[in-house]
């Protein structure tokens, strides 16, 4: 990994977040109704303020080349001459809606709130529940597999693998309900149901104070997604047991145990670097059903009401820091799989060589 | 003991560690309601978009506001009738002369604000002014004042304010007061409004401001409707105060110590205010906040969907309370009539008689929804009993169509006419929303249509894409909800002729110099019983053509625990906070 490589990465990067900006803004564009016209929905009443609307009829970047028809000429085609319909260079300035949107703070149309603060209070929440849920499936799935690999009880591993599948399969609102019924419901009634109850300021403060709160939404993410890591895991772990050197370890005298510590371990950790740059953006685009179910104001929660709103600058933030978070996953895969496998290191020693 | 044994021991000891504190936590999972005080908790499914009267454009905030900034007057809950609230007594207006109709009132002498200021008539008069500023965003307000002729204050008694307001309007009453009131000395330290006329707030356009006085409009305008007035700042002379906003999680709203209401509440009820603490609480999944009802954790939940709230009176009776107040909103079908077919009464006749809506009523709604003819809600004075639903009739619908003329007459199954030399088929598009009770709606119109030989064709969208189709008049069928509201209706808006231009309220297009009339009558009678008998013709008219698919009214649903006692209204939200009690 040269620091070419690493230059050519950052632009690309950034040329990739620009062009989605831009296709988004465009998009935007396509899609019909406005934050007014949803409050007339509500109520038809309303004499709606324009403002939402406004914003989105400025220029879409800092220059434009397309034909710039106004009201007039669009009603009455015949007056347009030969100039109107040929592209035409103009400098829009800072006078743009990518400009003020990425640069400027922009704040919701639905409140008139910062986005970044937005932002940035939604996904303290997804990440609360997210990171546990993620780091969780990786231990959980990983010694899981290593024990069903081990052990001698053969029917019981092969129960654990069944129930993995059948709880992977079940659609996360079914489980997420069927779980409230069973330990938040009428049956055991242990364990609170909305996470807003918890009473707590902070997403944060949920750990000291009111970590119950937490125990259902990550259950609900955890068990769906342990059998994606239980298979991930088994299956490298079994082919590395297929290879000769495995046979020649445990033939040294080498215990089990100790043989999938050494050797197996870090050999799955590869694949498993790649699983984990996929579920990046995960943790900021979050769940809106375990959101939802949960009451959980977190980030998937904001985005699918910022559409439905027609709130797009909180919309388009949210869709940003997604794509951001992806390619950053990406990277940092390639980076831990430069790490750990020393192949891909020698190969690209021999390529400088 | 080796390395590997002291690292397990001390996973073992880790673990043990964790799940005892998970343990030990769930003990507070139980309801924690104290007894010292009265905690209201309501389940709201969205939170509102900011707490600002002339601002925020959500129902849910106008009710939290009213709490906070109490209106001169109010309609109870209970009769639908003006009850006094920041002022001694409601008189009828005097007649000032033959266009002007004088108002006057006395703010309680107790009245303060929470720093002590008395609330004056300076404060009512600032209300107006700054939501008739131009640079304020949501114009509702500003439409509402537009009839004030002059609001007069005396120097001499600050409490007492006089409002001269056009006779010819029919809600000069509500103009008058039936607004929340801010105070000055806290939204405008500098009395910025103060440097502006009503009369020319009232009369300018955007052009005939001095541009000094249009850059200080507009600097008001950006502060008055910031982020930081529409959440942190909101402030009033009501019974409670904002305690905390926990975005996503919950409102909270905190009863004033010695609140200067207290000791006239037995004179003037809608300054009950029993709940020391009211928290709203953002639960959006309908099953989950069920399930916090049942556990106790929230008191009150409204708007619950009709299947679950009979399984629920079913399972749980005695556990829960529930109420169904009929809502003073109905649903119906919006008929573009300027499409040649909808034009024709035939058509828009046989259309009403092909929707079962009492079997609509029974079977998708569980009876929890009542039958309506026209736009006012029945618990109004003027509502026209008289009037009687079209049944549900296919054979009598194909024989209006056919006695109107229209066939089958190239056989492919769907009834044609010519109409102005042009073949004119019975095909529409019905706009709904993507909602399942919607679909269900077209669903059902859609069936019973076909065998008529009338093809529907379903077009469902999401709210806001909805609106801008009907704006832009894109439409042939749309299926519509709308608001009632306690005061006198106002028909001008849905059925004048003046507003049939794209872009305005009229979106089916009907229009009618009888009905005109009859609306002019409505809207400028001065004598009560001259206006009703407008308003009973006007509806029999409407009902007669059929200007509107009139569908029903839903009854709320709500439900609430055992540890409190309220009565259940028509009026939104369908229960009045202050007044429920503890059990």
């Amino acid at each position: 990994m040269s620091l070419t490589s690493i230059f050519y990465r950052l632009t690309g990067a950034f040329v990739s977040l620009m062009i989605l900006s831009l296709v988004l803004h465009w998009m935007i564009r396509q899609i019909p109704g406005s934050y007014d016209d949803f409050i007339r929905s509500e109520d038809p009443a309303t004499v709606a303020s324009g403002d939402a609307i406004n914003k989105t009829l400025l220029p879409l970047f800092y220059f434009s080349v397309v034909p710039d028809f106004n009201t007039v000429q669009k009603e009455d085609p015949a007056s347009l001459t030969i100039q109107d319909i040929l592209p035409r260079f103009r400098w829009n300035a800072s006078n743009n809606i990518f400009h003020r949107w990425l640069f400027n703070n922009s704040n919701s149309f639905r409140d008139g709130k910062s986005v970044s603060e937005k932002v940035t209070i939604a996904l303290g929440w997804t990440l609360i529940i997210q990171l546990p849920a993620l780091l969780l499936i990786i231990i959980c799935g990983f010694t899981l597999a290593e024990w069903s690999l081990r052990t001698t009880k053969y029917k019981l591993a092969a129960t654990v693998t069944q129930a993995l599948t059948i709880l992977h399969s079940m659609p996360a609102f079914w489980l997420a309900n069927l779980l409230l019924i069973i330990f938040a419901g009428g049956l055991f009634a242990i364990l609170p149901s909305s996470l807003v109850m918890s009473d707590v300021r902070s997403p944060f403060q949920l750990w000291i104070k009111a970590p119950q709160y937490l125990i259902l939404p990550v259950l609900c993410i955890l068990l769906p997604s342990l059998s994606v890591i239980y298979q991930l895991v088994r299956r490298q772990m079994i082919l590395r047991m297929e290879e000769p050197f495995w046979a020649r370890l445990i033939a040294s005298g080498i215990s089990k145990k100790t043989g999938f510590r050494r050797e197996l371990r870090p050999l799955v950790l590869i694949p498993l670097a790649a699983w984990f740059a996929s579920a990046i953006p995960m943790l900021i685009t979050g769940s809106l059903i375990i959101e939802n179910i949960f009451s959980i104001p977190g980030t998937g929660r904001l985005l699918y009401q910022s559409i439905a709103f027609r709130d797009w600058p909180v919309a388009h933030a949210l869709i940003l820091l997604a794509a951001f978070m992806t390619i950053l996953g990406i990277a940092v895969a390639d980076l831990i799989q430069w790490v750990l496998d020393p192949r891909l290191r020698r190969q690209n020693s021999e390529q400088r060589d | 003991m080796s390395n590997n044994q002291y690292v397990l021991w001390i996973n073992r000891l880790v673990i043990f560690a964790f799940t005892t504190y998970l343990v030990m936590s769930l003990q507070s999972c139980k309801s924690d309601r104290s007894n010292s005080e009265f905690v209201l908790r309501i389940r709201i499914a969205d939170e509102p978009d900011c707490l600002h009267p002339v601002v925020s454009q959500s129902s849910l905030a106008s009710q939290i506001e009213v709490l906070m900034m109490p209106p001169l007057f109010e309609y109870s809950p209970d009769k639908l009738e003006f009850s006094p609230i920041l002022v001694d007594s409601l008189y009828a207006p005097a007649v000032s002369n033959d266009s002007t109709l004088e108002y006057s009132y006395h703010i309680h002498s107790q009245a303060v604000w929470d720093d002590g200021h008395p609330v004056t008539a300076a404060d009512v008069l600032f209300t107006i002014k700054s939501s008739l500023n131009p640079c304020i965003k949501n114009k509702t307000y500003a439409g509402f004042f537009k009839n004030i002729r002059e609001v007069r204050t005396d120097s001499s008694d600050p409490k007492s304010i006089r409002f001269l307001i056009n006779r010819h309007y029919m809600l000069g009453m509500e103009m008058s007061g039936n607004y929340c009131i801010y105070p000055e000395h806290i939204y405008d330290p500098g009395s910025v409004m103060r440097s502006f006329e009503l009369s020319d707030l009232l009369s300018k356009d955007s052009a005939s401001w001095s541009t000094p006085q249009w850059q200080t409009l507009r600097q008001y305008a950006d502060t008055y409707q910031s982020a930081a007035f529409c959440k942190d700042k909101i402030t009033g002379c009501g019974p409670y105060r904002l305690s905390a906003w926990n975005a996503g999680q919950k409102i909270v709203l905190e009863k004033k110590k010695n609140w200067w209401g207290d000791s006239l509440v037995n004179r003037f009820p809608l300054l009950s205010s029993v709940p020391d603490r009211i928290e709203y609480w953002v639960i959006p999944e309908e099953a989950t906040a069920i399930l916090e009802l049942k556990n106790n954790r929230i008191d009150l939940l409204s708007e619950v969907t009709p299947k679950v709230f009979t399984d629920l009176q079913k399972s749980e009776q005695g556990h829960l309370s529930f109420y169904t107040p009929a809502l003073m909103q109905y649903m119906y079908i919006e008929m573009n009539q300027r499409r040649p077919a909808l034009n024709e009464l035939a058509v828009r006749q046989a259309l009403s008689m092909l929707f079962d809506t009492d079997k609509f009523i029974r079977d998708q709604f569980n009876g929890l929804a009542m039958r309506c003819n026209s736009p006012v809600h029945p618990s109004k004075s003027y509502y026209n009993a008289s009037l009687r639903p079209y049944e549900f009739n296919p054979g009598e619908a194909i024989r209006i169509l056919t006695e109107a003329g229209w066939k089958d007459s190239d056989n492919n199954g769907v009834l044609d006419k010519v109409i102005n030399n042009q073949k004119q088929e019975l095909k529409f598009n019905f706009y709904l929303t993507n909602k399942e009770l919607s679909k269900k709606i077209g669903l059902l119109l859609q069936e019973e249509c076909k065998k008529a030989g009338i093809i529907i064709e379903l077009v469902p969208r999401e709210a806001a894409a909805l609106m801008k189709d009907l704006n832009e008049l894109s439409f042939d069928l749309a299926l519509m909800s709308q608001r009632q509201q306690p005061s006198l209706w106002d028909p001008y808006q849905s059925f004048s002729s003046q507003n049939i231009l794209p872009g305005g309220f009229n979106k089916s297009g009907y229009h009618d110099a009888v009905c005109d009339s009859l609306i002019q009558a409505v809207r400028s009678a001065i004598d009560e019983r001259q206006r009703k008998d407008a308003y009973l013709a006007l509806q029999q008219k409407l009902h007669d053509e059929v200007a509107q698919l009139f569908l029903f009214i839903p009854k709320e649903r709500i439900v609430s625990n055992n540890l409190i006692r309220m009565e259940a209204y028509s009026r939104r939200p369908g229960y009045y906070e202050g007044m429920i009690r503890r059990q």
